[in-house]
């Protein structure tokens, strides 16, 4: 089956590279990936988004390993994370998987049987993009790319995925060049080590990076600014068998899903990268564990302007947290006094999943929190101080969102033309009663949401136009977003707690400019000398990684500048495309981008070009 | 222009180019027929319905409910269907009998069978402004803005000075950013009543979209004055006056906030309450409270859940622990001995007696209800862990440890029980295996600083010289945030220090804490630091762990 995704590549020629430029190298040795020559004028009447897991091979369908009990760890689950895992200029996608819940309970008692394959585990999916491009090249075809395919290569990979899974997060934690995966679970977490030869090795127990409680979301990031990247955990409430409790539905008398406040909320935990294989906990020592909330969401960024990387966490049930990085490697909780704990009322809400981004375009970044059916979604508006205000209501956010519980989301340019969109994947925690009333066995069943963010007034829901892709209703959970065809737009892997993996792919942003940013550094190496060589060759003393955390800002003339970071954090239980993608209207003009790096120096460079993926490497601007 | 009518010719503007066909048609409802149709009742305009379909009479699965709402259900619907046969009735009672059946359906949350019945009281009864108000409510809370703003509309036509529809109908057009709508029914409002706090709290939150920071203070702080227990107001007044620069102001609200909102006064909500009071929904609110720390406003919240469900024995020991918490022991020993009658042997309850009478002194008594509680349930860890909590505070360590031990056994996590074993291990002077424990349990709970502290004093003093390691004290004591922030840690510190040998420090380290002993006003303490510091000054270590009541160890609970 030929999958109908229209990925408008087009030959170098038409881009030439700026001399100015530090160094121009498109992903995966194709010079002309994502490259885009001829822009279309109009918007397309198409659907903005199709559907496409199926076709491009993704088969995944979760399993929750639901009995009846009603466990709450059942319905949390799972996340997926996409990163580039073998290097070659495409995003590849790993799918985190349930398993059966229950004391001596089999698969053969659950309520609704997993599909193949058995046992279900995580899977690790390549994605064949570049390589069917450079087929397509060496066959001499010019014509149509090829269709967008994925290739299940969790045996080979190494990865066998141990526990309940939740969520997973993708970094490289040593700084070889390749990226590795934390994977967050009901239980004991998983670090896999990329060994780059497309396998991976568990250095759970002897890097300290586990975590025997219920984690959830997790955020990589360089908290301390020493080069090498940390990682946070963010754990949830102590449920366990022994002291699960049975609630019951509002409308009814029959079992339901519990609140989480039925539970003791656990402390997250805070990881820092020693640069030699391990973590230290910090976790007490930073002020971290100081503040129980029952995290569901985290995000990293500078919130408070001061150039060092802060935390946002969404919790469920109880206040939100902004934890300030004091620069000393401690950390406080500032929320409260800061507008972004509670909603503009004064209410504690389910925060689940979270966002941060400029969505106002006035250079800091904002937040947005997914909550509970009957609460509203929030956006927190950012001072650039680090104070926020609640704008849901005024940014037109507020009564769309209520009818539904959200989880997964980001701020995405879908159209690209320069405004942050919004997208929610949604889904119910209790029992819907019109569903449960027609005999579902998981009525939790919620519609998806995207927002368009008009011209910088309001947003619009534009769900009910945006196809098929956005029909069905399904327990939506986790959202990862990356642009998977390198084709300069963003598209978005959906996870569905107890039904398949869905592949959105972005059709929409074809009629405008974009620039397409990967922002690598040189690894940090505390002795100067390289600490591992990986099969492939490379050593990390002279590997380079993706800065999560670089701010970049896009000048561009007679218009406000763009500005967004890289990171692979945010939404629900994912990992997102560490890339930076900007959305630039009907111009493809652009005066000069400047990077803000994570140790806090900036580098300028001029005569990028739109409308192609450029990496753009530390030390090769302009410094400022 | 009276203020009532004020409300009407707002609600009248607001819809000016609405559909006309949508107002209410006083002469419909009189005018319907009535028919009985195959495979069910319906209620059938006979007559010219341009403005309403009158809907079929629900019938809604109710197998989930308990029998006592079964029951009422069971009463009422039939008393309908009797009204409707019976031709000789005028439409006002069949109105009546099918909003009655609508408001307990509502009361029940079978939202779709309230809706219908709703909808066909208010078609046969459009003057009467109690339907389009339940309706109201029912789109309200079923998240459908829309539509319930039509029904609180349409309430104000009928009854122009309706308080909670002005209220109500304020704050939906203030959730859709809609402050222009919402200010002039916010002010109606406080024409007819000028003492409403949710009024003010509308026009504060309105005041506060404007960025008109110092009127929201006004208002906020005059709800507040007027309904001081509306808690919530409190964040909106800090946000307030943060914006104003008055950091002072803010942290003292915030420190205040709550989650009690000023609701407008409405008989609706009150009758709804009246009818099948949803325990549920308060014991939610209560332990949310709870967990919070509200214990005022939990014990408020449990005692709506018991007075609306008195049987049941888990509300009354709700009620009860929130009740302790706010010193109201009679009360709470009340509610869990009321537990116990409706439910002899409950475990919780037994518990809850005990660790009560523990607080008032009655130890042996305390004892007493533990063991009971954990004879009526051997598989719940709490009760295990207050026993043995209990019996190692007297003294009574032999018999603790295996009751400790069978709280880890059932609740692996329980950082209590595990501490609890190892303080009790050390009394019984059996240091390796505290030692052992205390490591297990600091893998498991790296964020509690109680097992880092605990080693590291063992490590710091232990008389058995192969276990002591005054370094790794140091490093334990030193990953702990501000060690010398708490007395007991400090004294580690200084304990450490002498182990390792660094006396000076250890001297140093003692002197400030027997000076804030003594700033702390604890002089009674101040005699075994001092014996301690001179212990230092003569280059003499320390090899005391927690020796008396003074100076307890961690406690297990």
């Amino acid at each position: 089956m030929r999958l109908l995704v229209s990925r408008l590549l087009v030959a170098p020629a038409l881009f030439s590279i700026p001399a100015a430029v530090g160094t121009i190298s498109c992903r995966g040795g194709a010079p002309d990936a994502g490259a885009r020559g001829s822009v279309r004028a109009g918007a397309s009447p198409a659907p903005p988004f199709i559907e496409a897991a199926a076709a491009a091979g993704i088969d995944f369908v979760h399993f929750n390993g639901m009995s009846g009990q009603h466990y709450l760890c059942e319905m949390m689950g799972a996340g997926a994370a996409l990163f580039d895992y073998d290097n070659d200029g495409d995003l590849d996608l790993f799918l985190v998987q349930g398993e059966m819940l229950g004391p001596g309970r089999t698969i053969q008692q659950a309520l609704l049987s997993p599909k193949p394959p058995l046992p279900p585990a995580g899977r690790l999916y390549r994605n064949e993009l570049m390589e069917d491009d450079r087929s397509r090249r060496s066959a001499g075809a010019e014509s149509s790319p090829p269709p967008l395919r994925f290739t299940d290569v969790t045996a080979s990979s190494g990865i066998r995925t141990a526990g309940y899974g939740m969520g997973a997060a993708a970094g490289d934690f040593d700084n070889d060049g390749w990226i590795d995966l934390y994977i967050t679970n009901f239980g004991s977490n998983q670090l896999w080590r990329n060994n780059g030869d497309g396998t991976f090795t568990d250095l759970t127990a002897r890097s300290g990076a586990d975590d025997p409680r219920w984690s959830t979301s997790a955020a990589i990031f360089d908290f301390d600014r020493d080069g090498w990247l940390d990682l946070f955990v963010c754990n949830y409430v102590d449920f366990t068998f022994a002291n699960h409790k049975r609630c019951t539905a509002s409308f009814s008398r029959a079992q339901d899903y519990c609140s989480p406040l039925a539970y003791s909320p656990l402390p997250n935990r805070l990881l820092h990268n020693r640069g030699d294989g391990t973590f230290e906990d910090v976790s007490a020592a930073s002020g971290i564990a100081s503040e129980s909330g029952g995290a569901l969401g985290v995000v990293s960024g500078d919130f408070d302007g001061d150039g060092w990387p802060d935390l946002y966490v969404a919790n469920d049930g109880r206040p939100n947290q902004l934890w300030i990085n004091r620069h000393d490697g401690t950390f406080v909780n500032e929320a409260m006094l800061a507008g972004c704990a509670l909603s503009g009322e004064g209410k504690a809400e389910a925060g689940m999943g979270v966002a941060a981004g400029d969505f106002d375009a006035d250079g800091d970044e904002d937040l947005f929190v997914t909550n509970l059916t009957g609460e509203s979604n929030r956006l927190y508006v950012n001072d650039g101080r680090g104070r926020f205000s609640d704008q849901t209501s005024a940014e037109g956010l507020s009564s769309s969102a209520q009818p539904y519980t959200g989880f997964g989301t980001g701020w995405i340019d879908f159209d690209n033309d320069g405004w942050l969109d919004l997208f929610i994947a949604n889904g119910a925690v209790t029992a819907i009663e019109a569903e449960a009333r027609a005999g579902d066995p998981f009525p939790l069943r919620q519609p998806r949401q995207l927002f368009r963010h008009t011209a910088g007034k309001s947003f619009e829901q534009i769900s009910s136009a945006s196809g098929a892709a956005f029909s069905p209703w399904e327990v939506g959970r986790g959202a990862a977003f990356g642009d998977l065809d390198n084709d300069g737009d963003m598209d978005i892997v959906v996870t569905n707690n107890n039904g398949p993996a869905r592949l959105l792919i972005n059709e929409s942003g074809a009629g405008r400019h974009w620039i397409g940013l990967r922002l690598l550094g040189k690894a940090a190496s505390r002795d100067g000398k390289p600490r591992r060589t990986s099969q492939a060759g490379r050593s990390a003393g002279d590997a380079e990684r993706d800065m999560l955390g670089a701010w970049v800002e896009v000048m561009r003339p007679g218009r406000p500048a763009l500005c967004r970071r890289a990171r692979s954090d945010g939404s629900y239980l994912c990992s997102n495309d560490p890339r930076v993608l900007i959305g630039l209207g009907d111009s493809p003009r652009i005066g000069a981008v400047q990077v803000n790096w994570p140790d806090g120096r900036s580098e300028e460079w001029s005569g990028v070009s739109a409308d192609r993926w450029t990496s753009l490497h530390e030390g090769t601007g302009q410094g400022r | 222009m009276k203020a009532r009518d004020r409300a009407a010719e707002i609600v009248r503007r607001d819809n000016r180019g609405k559909s006309g066909g949508r107002r209410a048609s006083r002469w419909l409802g009189a005018a319907l027929g009535l028919a009985l149709l195959a495979g069910g009742i319906w209620v059938a305009g006979s007559v010219a319905t341009r403005s309403s379909s009158v809907l079929p009479l629900p019938d809604p699965d109710l197998s989930h409910l308990d029998e006592r709402t079964r029951s009422l259900i069971g009463q009422r619907r039939p008393a309908l269907e009797a009204v409707i046969r019976s031709r000789g009735e005028k439409v006002g009672v069949i109105s009546e009998a099918s909003g009655d059946l609508g408001k307990l359906y509502l009361a029940c949350k079978l939202t779709g069978a309230a809706e219908a019945c709703l909808m066909n009281a208010q078609s046969l009864a459009s003057g009467d402004p109690r339907w389009p108000s339940c309706l109201g409510y029912l789109y309200r809370t079923s998240n459908q803005p829309e539509k319930a703003i039509a029904c609180y509309e349409r309430v104000l036509r009928l009854q122009p000075g309706d308080l909670a529809a002005l209220v109500w109908l304020g704050r939906l057009h203030l959730d859709r950013n809609e402050p222009e709508k919402a200010e002039p029914l916010f002010r109606m409002c406080l024409e007819i009543q000028p003492s409403s706090p949710s009024a003010l709290y509308g026009l504060g939150r309105i005041a506060m979209s404007r960025r008109d920071f110092a009127a929201a203070v006004q208002c906020f702080e005059k709800a507040l004055s007027i309904s001081p227990q509306a808690t919530i107001v409190h964040y909106s007044l800090a946000i307030a006056y943060r914006e104003m620069g008055e950091t002072g102001k803010t942290q003292a609200h915030l420190a205040l906030r709550g989650d009690v909102e000023p609701y407008p006064y409405d008989p609706l909500l009150e009758e709804l309450q009246r009818i099948l009071p949803d325990p549920k929904l308060h014991a939610d609110r209560g332990i949310r409270a709870f967990d919070a720390g509200r214990w005022r406003e939990a014990a408020v919240e449990f005692r709506t859940a018991v007075e609306a469900d008195p049987t049941d024995p888990v509300l009354r020991v709700d009620l009860g622990g929130a009740l302790a918490k706010v010193g109201d022991q009679a009360g709470a020993m009340e509610q869990f001995q009321q537990a116990l009658r409706l439910s002899p042997g409950n475990a919780r309850a037994l518990l809850d007696i005990g660790s009560l009478l523990e607080r008032l002194g009655s130890r042996s008594e305390a004892i007493r209800y533990f063991r009971s509680a954990v004879a009526a349930d051997l598989s719940f860890p709490e009760a295990r862990l207050a026993l043995a909590d209990e019996l190692q505070r007297q003294g009574k360590y032999e018999e603790a440890l295996p009751h400790f031990r069978k709280a880890i056994e059932l609740d692996p996590r329980s950082a209590e029980a595990r501490l609890g074993e190892a303080m009790t291990l050390l009394r019984l002077r059996r240091y390796s295996q505290a030692k052992r424990s205390l490591e297990e349990s600091l893998g498991m709970f790296p964020e509690r600083p109680e097992f880092a502290h605990s080693l590291a004093r063992l490590l710091a003093t232990c008389p058995e010289k192969s276990l002591r390691d005054g370094l790794r004290a140091l490093k334990l004591l030193e990953r702990l945030p501000d060690p010398g922030a708490d007395l007991e840690i400090a004294q580690t510190m200084a304990m450490a220090l002498a182990e390792a040998g660094r006396y000076d420090q250890a001297v140093q380290w003692q002197r400030r804490c027997i000076d804030s002993a003594r700033r702390a006003g604890r002089s009674g303490q101040t005699a075994r630091m001092e014996e301690r510091l001179a212990l230092y000054e003569r280059a003499k270590p320390c090899r005391e762990f927690w020796s008396d009541e003074s100076e307890a160890p961690p406690s297990g609970r």
